[in-house]
């Protein structure tokens, strides 16, 4: 058997290669890692296997700094969202074989249509699981609260949508106060979909705290949100048993995160605006209620308040019935009392004459007055001559005056 | 002659009924006869008030 040196292998690999790869190819892998050194970007390119997602096949790549001037030009903007770590990509590459460094790929073009057509079809698909799974609709079927105040945000702290949405709140011109507080997250990338996965289950922990949630970015590019397609976060968001509302900054198509939420808004300014104007509008509610109570109250007021005043007349006028008819009752018995007193005084006062007309009638001057005497024998009055002897002095009184004498002769 | 204090119209009436009957039994001195008239006469004034009194009062029970 014939024995090949080294470089005699790899140089047969490199023409056989060259004759079998003679016009650029297009070949479709993810980009595994990423590095740029001197304004080239070398690549590692994977294939993973669609059943266990282990790598089935490995390749480098390179884009030389002149191809990616041209590339930039030919996908436009995409271009950096593109040629990312974790992103399926669609390549124009010349495959050429190096004796010392192997093979290579050079990339010539890029697909951005694959890339974006592929993230479209996994969009689809998810949605398509959630709808089976029952979780397309579920956050957007809750009832908030009246007022949401307290609330999760799920960002990354240095975002510039981040300080937006908590300046717009803070400097609302109700004066209303809300409760924040930052779940740090990042909302691009490889690490987004576990980082908010893993927020909304702390989240949940404290779900007493909160009203609502809301995940904010700054904005960016269809693949940029792309994070916002994967089944994990909606699955997160649609099983959270508070409102989630989203603004994560697009202009025009929404992401599965937006379709699962209870609301979803282009801005995370627009968030910060429905927010307020929700409080607003239940406390213009609370406005219209006062004053209905208000007014019901007044009504009941002056409806008790005549019942009271009817009612008032009524047991003033029993009242005075009353006190009319036992005055007269009093009238009635004052007057007998009365009439009876008055009979006892007159008959006293008789009674009281009689005695004083006896009185006059037996008083011995009056008997004087008319002309009759009376004789007194040793101090006691005479009423008969019995006791009476010759020589017996014995004194008369009349009504002026007493004459004493002596007894002479008896009959 | 000063009457007692305390005295009732009730008394007041037993004392000339007192008076009537000594009278009538003729047993008064005439010495005495001058203070017993006096006492009478002050005791039937003190009854004529009481009575007067009584009589006015009636009459004001109509202002009540």
């Amino acid at each position: 058997m014939k024995k090949y040196s080294l470089y005699e292998l790899q140089s047969y690999l490199q023409r056989v290669i060259a004759l079998n790869f003679q016009e650029p190819i297009w070949v479709i892998a993810e980009i595994y890692q990423l590095k740029n050194n001197r304004g080239h970007s070398y690549i590692e390119l994977v294939q993973k296997n669609t059943s266990n997602q282990e790598v089935c096949a490995q390749c480098q790549a390179v884009i030389w700094s002149k191809n990616i001037q041209k590339i930039k030009q030919a996908t436009g903007p995409v271009f950096e969202d593109l040629v990312r770590e974790g992103t399926e990509v669609s390549l124009q590459v010349e495959v050429t074989h190096h004796p010392i460094y192997g093979l290579k790929l050079s990339v010539l073009n890029i697909d951005a249509s694959h890339t974006l057509g592929k993230m479209e079809l996994q969009r689809q698909e998810t949605i398509l699981r959630l709808k089976k799974e029952d979780l397309l609709e579920k956050n957007t079927l809750l009832s908030p609260t009246p007022v949401l105040q307290r609330i999760a945000i799920i960002s990354s702290p240095g975002a510039s949508g981040y300080l937006d949405f908590v300046n717009h709140l803070n400097n609302n011109d109700y004066g209303y106060r809300f409760y924040l507080r930052l779940y740090a997250s990042s909302v691009q990338g490889s690490q987004m979909e576990e980082d908010i996965v893993s927020n909304f289950k702390k989240i949940d922990r404290s779900i007493q705290q909160f009203d609502c949630v809301v995940i904010i970015r700054g904005g960016g590019s269809k693949i940029d949100l792309a994070g916002f397609d994967l089944y994990g976060i909606a699955r997160a968001i649609s099983l959270c048993n508070l409102p989630v509302l989203t603004g994560i900054g697009h202009e025009t198509d929404s992401t599965v995160a937006d379709l699962v939420a209870y609301r979803s808004f282009k801005t995370p300014t627009a968030v910060a605006n429905f927010l307020i104007d929700y409080n607003a509008n239940f406390e213009g509610r609370l406005s219209i209620l006062l004053q209905s109570i208000v007014q019901n109250s007044r009504k009941i007021y002056t409806r008790q308040k005549e019942t009271m005043q009817k009612l008032n007349q009524e047991i003033n006028d029993n009242i005075y019935r009353l006190a009319e008819r036992e005055r007269n009752d009093l009238i009635q018995e004052q007057n007998a009392i009365r009439s009876r007193l008055k009979q006892r005084v007159e008959k006293e006062f008789m009674v009281l004459e009689h005695i004083g007309e006896k009185i006059k009638i037996l008083s011995p001057f009056e008997i004087l007055k008319k002309g009759y005497t009376m004789t007194r024998h040793e101090g006691k009055v005479l009423k008969n001559k019995g006791l009476l002897r010759i020589g017996d002095a014995i004194s008369t009184i009349f009504v002026d005056g007493e004459v004493k004498s002596r007894i002479e002769q008896i009959n | 002659m000063a009457l007692p204090k305390e005295l009732t119209y009730t008394d007041a009436m037993h004392r000339l009924q007192e008076i009537t009957s000594a009278l009538d039994a003729g047993n008064v001195q005439i010495d005495d006869l001058d203070a017993l008239l006096l006492e009478s006469r002050e005791l039937i004034r003190f009854c004529e008030e009481k009575l007067r009194s009584i009589d006015q009062k009636i009459e004001g029970l109509d202002n009540h």
